[in-house]
Formats: structure tokens, C-alpha cells, sequence
């Protein structure tokens, strides 16, 4: 019998004005090959946050939509609340 | 009972049109799972149907969105761990760190919290990272598990920030805070 754990990436999002990244993680547990237990965690990334020791898709899609434009608003945003 | 298999296209529309078809006539004995999908029901063929005692109702990991009203579209449960800062100051640290999450349609709610080291922070707490980006301002409430008093929580559309503070603007020292909101998003 083996057991074997693997966490996947199911869910990637880009929301909203500013990019916001929301993320779901998968955590699979499966018996032989066969899947006995899936739960999910998430987590988001705005963009005044360092996603470089995130998971490559996370990087490219942030190096792709996070434009300096969209990282001025952002932090508009923040020094406005 | 014997099982006897229908062959696919084996009833037509017409040959079961207007039957009643008797409570309990079809169960679980009669189909299997995957037996009965979207191929084979067509919109709006069941529509006043009452539905008996259900065990699960599973949906879709990639949500299909719907703007019908009256349409549920989205369940799903989850952890998320915050990342915490503050507002005036800084945090020595935090321990206890928690965050747990359901969505149902458009609506989330948040449950979260940790025991801080409050370092140099005097206007707010905050968490930056909430699993959804909230649709709508919106604000509850908070509780210091270690003075009791209440706090409250504030966030602004657009984001994934909610502040926490006392009513005065001002925070508590070394906190428990324990966190349940509701957020449109």
C-alpha cells in the first residue's frame, strides 16, 4: 500500500482593478493511485507583494500583469485608506 | 430484480413524455454515478421537481459563474494562513496563526486570527492577503481572546486588506485576536 501526498495549483485568478493573483492549492492524498483525499488552501497576491519565491506560473502571470501603472494604483489605493 | 440494460437511444423523448414516473422509481439502483450527466438532461427538463434527501452536491472546481439571481453557482471550503502587518508601527511577530474560509455564490466568510506581538503597531492591525478580493466595502467585528474587548474590522472593495482595531482608532497591546467576517465578493 503506498501513500503519496502531492499539492497542485487547481485555480489561478486575476480579479479586478488592480491584478489581484488569488491562488487555490490543491493538497491530493492518494492510496495506490487512487484519491482518497483532496482539501483546498488558498492564497492571494497584490501587487506590492514579492511573488519570487512563489511557483513559476504565479511569477510569469505577475511579471505579465503587474505593470508599473498598475503598481502605482495599487499603493494609491493603500496610502488612501 | 432483474437489471435490464438499455442500449443508448434505446428510449426516445416521445416514448417517455408525459409518464409519471412514481416516487422512488428511480434510485440508486438504477443508475450509477456518471450515468446521468449533462448529455443526457437537458435545461429546463427538470423544473418543479421536489428533491428528495441528498447526501452531497458537488460542485465544479472551476467556478461557472451566473448572473441569474435566483442561481447558486459556487461552493467551496478551505485554509488560507494570513500575513499580518500593521498600521503606525511595526509587528515584533505573530504565533497561533490561523485562517479558515467557506464561499457560497458570492458571499465568503472568513474566519481568522493569531496571537501578536504587537511591537511597535498603534493604529491597526491588518491582514493583506484574504483568499477573495472583496467586491464591496465592508466592515464586522473582532475580539481580543485576551481582554475580551471587541475590535473592529474594516476593508475596501477592490483588495484583500482587513484592518483591525479598537473603536478609538487605537490598538490593544499583545492581542488574541480572533477574526469572523462576511465579505461580498
Amino acid at each position: 500500500m503506498a501513500i503519496t501526498k502531492e499539492k497542485i495549483i487547481s485555480k489561478i485568478e486575476v480579479v479586478g482593478e488592480y491584478k489581484i493573483i488569488q491562488v487555490a492549492y490543491d493538497t491530493i492524498i492518494k492510496e495506490d493511485g487512487t484519491e482518497i483525499s483532496r482539501s483546498r488552501t488558498r492564497n492571494s497576491f497584490t501587487p506590492d507583494k514579492d511573488v519570487s519565491s512563489e511557483d513559476s506560473e504565479i511569477v510569469d502571470i505577475a511579471n505579465l500583469i503587474w505593470t508599473q501603472k498598475i503598481k502605482d494604483s495599487w499603493q494609491s489605493k493603500l496610502d488612501a485608506e | 430484480m432483474t437489471k435490464t440494460t438499455i442500449p443508448t437511444g434505446g428510449i426516445t423523448a416521445d416514448a417517455v413524455n408525459a409518464t409519471l414516473i412514481a416516487d422512488d422509481a428511480i434510485n440508486s439502483e438504477h443508475y450509477t454515478d456518471g450515468s446521468i450527466d449533462t448529455a443526457h438532461v437537458a435545461d429546463s427538463q427538470i423544473t418543479t421537481a421536489k428533491i428528495g434527501t441528498l447526501t452531497q452536491i458537488v460542485f465544479n472546481a472551476t467556478q461557472s459563474a451566473s448572473a441569474n439571481a435566483n442561481t447558486l453557482d459556487d461552493y467551496e471550503e478551505g485554509t488560507w494562513t494570513p500575513s499580518w502587518s500593521a498600521g503606525g508601527g511595526s509587528l515584533t511577530g505573530t504565533s497561533s496563526n490561523y485562517g479558515k474560509y467557506t464561499k457560497t455564490g458570492d458571499t465568503v466568510k472568513l474566519w481568522f486570527g493569531a496571537v501578536i506581538d504587537s511591537g511597535t503597531a498603534s493604529s491597526y492591525y491588518r491582514i493583506t492577503n484574504a483568499p477573495f478580493t472583496a467586491a464591496t466595502n465592508g466592515s464586522g467585528t473582532a475580539i481580543n481572546g485576551e481582554t475580551a474587548n471587541i475590535q473592529k474590522a474594516w476593508w475596501d472593495s477592490g483588495g484583500t486588506t482587513v484592518n483591525i482595531n479598537r473603536y478609538d482608532g487605537t490598538v490593544e497591546s499583545d492581542p488574541n485576536l480572533k477574526v469572523h467576517i462576511t465579505m461580498k465578493v
